[in-house]
């Protein structure tokens, strides 16, 4: 199974229910492997300026996407699939068991290739994982 | 052969739940002789399987699945105990969460705006459906009324217990009732409608209320079940789906699934809340191993700290407190966690008269609850209380209870002000948490604890190693010990790890029982434990000194 990477666009309202304007936020972050550690990931977005890593969230799209190629080439992986969660209900909706709720990470969303993958030592990732 | 507790058996999944519809009436008798008819079986109700189209249901006329008159006869005659679960949420066992096709009309959404499914442990993908749809709660109107006319005509005596059903994300805790499709958002309309609310510019507000409104409709179903189905109701209670998140249903259709010591994570979390857990939704290669040895040796009802037989779970600290994390910034969840890991439960709500020593945080202290803490210190009991935050009018009360009852206070200034009484076997420590020197909380919880008369044995374990401890009364031939405590350790992992606990002049090791992949060598005062990758062992010590 390739990374996926589930998003929703919304705006957030924090613990005092205070608001932000909408924005790209990662959900979840998962290869065959497992989930990636959100640790990881939020040193990942910091090179994405405008982006709030501890959150994980992006002002655009296109930001959304140069984060998912920087987690493709961190993980060795040469595509990663964007779904965004309304692509992923749709999904859940047509699923009735593990089998047709996997094809959701096959079919659904766009899938986005990474510029220079497999450059790095394989084999020195699971611990990424969990 | 009596069943198995755990097995890859859809009929009975786990903590002794019957799951009727999984498979043919023909074959109910076969699977009810096999009962171990000292255990009660719990047996959730599938009430959207009995329905035969709006306001008809149907109880084994059209179809003998549904024949729950049958099922009585058979549990009557082979004598086996049995009580009804009734869900009051969308329920993750159950197609469609549970409601009948006719009134699943709309899928929940969840925190994440991710609509709710489970996986079960046939793979199935059960999506759960918004108890926010008018037609829902018409249904279980319909049903219960239907369902209690129904069971007076049978021989039943069991009583009915509703059931709330959650699941647990990166340690937050969900109920299935929750929900943010627009059948929800329809229905917060109409209830800000009938609040002649016109008007929410307030986000912080807004959010308030329809936490408020997700209440008024979880109250609603349990009130509605309680009323109609009267003397039949025992209650309700709150199950926590092990597997069940979104983020789970993900992880365990990836190849690697959810491992291990993912599991015994949420279990343990599960057990320091005091929540009951369901393992119903696991797959049996998912539970097979040592997660199905904790599960059969601790977890038969879904909560561990049940009395089973004659073991009860040996809890030291009730901790009360509207949120945990109340807790967090004095150290004390941190502490108990190095020191005395799983001997302590948290409390939001209910105040238990047990003899553990109480902490209570003063946000926890509305005037009821106020009452029986000091109740509790006047029965003998011993209290922490922080008073840190602490309703001026009860802060004056306390100084009027003080003197009424002719308490000789003990001011004490350690890290923060503390004042210590004694009333017979009683102990009341008021501190303020306010004042605690946060990077040396370990000095005075430690110094708290031995002013209260808190000893135990002392355990050094690695964080991945779970341990669970139990006491009973002691039996004729171990008269020289107050009760007798068993832990049971756990380790799964992938690696070797040791165990070494001190017995301090206090407890005397008794015998150990069931070693499997591991060993016990006992020293004077100190017992050394190995356990290998899923290795697990149970000891047994005699607790010779009064704790307080």
């Amino acid at each position: 199974m390739n990374l996926t990477l589930i998003y929703h666009f919304q705006s957030f309202q924090n613990e005092e229910g205070e608001f932000s304007p909408a924005r790209y936020k990662v959900i979840y972050c998962f290869a065959g492997a497992g989930f990636l550690e959100t640790q990881t990931l939020q040193k990942l977005a910091l090179e994405i300026p405008e982006a709030d890593p501890t959150e994980l969230t992006f002002v655009t799209l296109d930001d959304l996407k140069r984060f998912a190629l920087l987690v493709a080439e961190e993980f060795e992986e040469d595509e990663v699939r964007l779904i965004s969660v309304q692509d992923f209900n749709i999904g859940i909706d047509g699923a009735k068991d593990i089998s047709s709720f996997r094809q959701i990470f096959l079919g659904f969303g766009e899938v986005i290739r990474a510029q220079g993958a497999s450059k790095k030592r394989k084999g020195i990732l699971s611990r990424f994982f969990y | 052969m009596k069943e198995a507790l755990l097995s890859d058996d859809p009929v009975l999944p786990g903590e002794q739940w019957f799951c009727y519809w999984k498979t043919s009436a023909a074959l109910w008798e076969s699977r009810i002789r096999t009962l171990d008819t000292s255990k009660e079986i719990s047996i959730p109700i599938y009430w959207g399987f009995h329905s035969e189209g709006p306001d008809k249901w149907d109880y084994g006329h059209y179809l003998a699945e549904r024949d729950l008159a049958r099922l009585i006869e058979l549990l009557v005659q082979y004598r086996v105990k049995y009580r009804w679960l009734f869900p009051l949420t969308p329920c993750p066992l159950m197609p469609n969460g549970g409601i009948p096709v006719s009134a699943a009309r709309t899928l929940s959404v969840g925190p994440k705006g991710i609509h709710l499914s489970s996986l079960n442990a046939q793979n199935s993908l059960h999506k759960m459906y918004s108890y926010f749809e008018p037609k829902v709660f018409s249904a279980f109107n319909s049903f219960l009324k239907s369902f209690k006319e129904f069971l007076k005509t049978t021989e039943n005596k069991a009583k009915i217990v509703g059931q709330q059903y959650s699941f647990t994300e990166d340690g937050m805790l969900t109920s299935f009732l929750y929900d943010q499709s627009i059948a929800f958002e329809q229905g917060f309309g109409r209830y800000l409608k009938n609040h002649e609310i016109e008007e929410l510019n307030d986000p912080a507000e807004e959010l308030r209320l329809k936490n408020e409104f997700l209440k008024e409709v979880g109250d609603l179903f349990i009130q509605t079940a309680q009323t109609e189905l009267d003397s039949l109701w025992g209650g309700e209670e709150e199950v926590s789906f092990l597997g069940a998140s979104p983020k789970e249903s993900i992880q365990r259709s990836l190849p690697s699934g959810k491992t291990s010591i993912g599991y015994f994570i949420d279990l343990f979390e599960h057990y320091l809340f005091a929540r009951k857990v369901s393992s119903t939704l696991l797959r049996s290669e998912e539970k097979k191993g040592l997660l199905e040895t904790v599960l059969n040796e601790n977890f038969r009802t879904g909560n561990a700290w049940d009395k089973d037989d004659e073991w009860e779970g040996l809890c030291l600290f009730e901790l009360y407190s509207p949120k945990p994390q109340d807790f967090f910034g004095q150290g004390l969840h941190q502490y108990l966690s190095s020191q005395f890991r799983w001997l302590y439960r948290f409390h939001n709500d209910d105040f238990k008269d047990t003899d553990s020593l109480k902490i209570v945080h003063s946000k926890y202290l509305d005037r009821e609850h106020f009452t029986q803490v000091l109740k509790s210190f006047l029965l003998g009991k011993r209290v922490v209380i922080d008073k840190n935050g602490l309703d001026p009018e009860l802060e004056k009360r306390l100084g009027i209870f003080y003197a009424e009852n002719n308490l000789k206070l003990e001011p004490v200034r350690f890290q923060t002000q503390m004042t210590f009484t004694q009333l017979g076997d009683g102990k009341l420590l008021v501190y303020d948490g306010q004042g605690l020197n946060k990077d040396n909380y370990q000095v005075f919880w430690k110094k708290i604890f031995e002013v209260m008369g808190v000893t135990h044995l002392h355990t050094e374990l690695s964080d991945d190693v779970f341990s669970l401890w139990k006491r009973r009364e002691c039996s004729t031939d171990e008269l020289n010990y107050l009760d007798v405590r068993r832990v049971s350790f756990y380790n799964p992992t992938s690696y070797k790890k040791n165990v070494k606990l001190q017995t301090q002049n206090k407890f005397a090791f008794m015998r150990m029982i069931d070693p499997q992949k591991a060993t016990a060598k006992s020293f004077a005062q100190v017992i050394d434990v190995e356990l290998l990758p899923q290795g697990r062992i149970s000891l047994d010590f005699g607790h010779f000194e009064e704790m307080r």
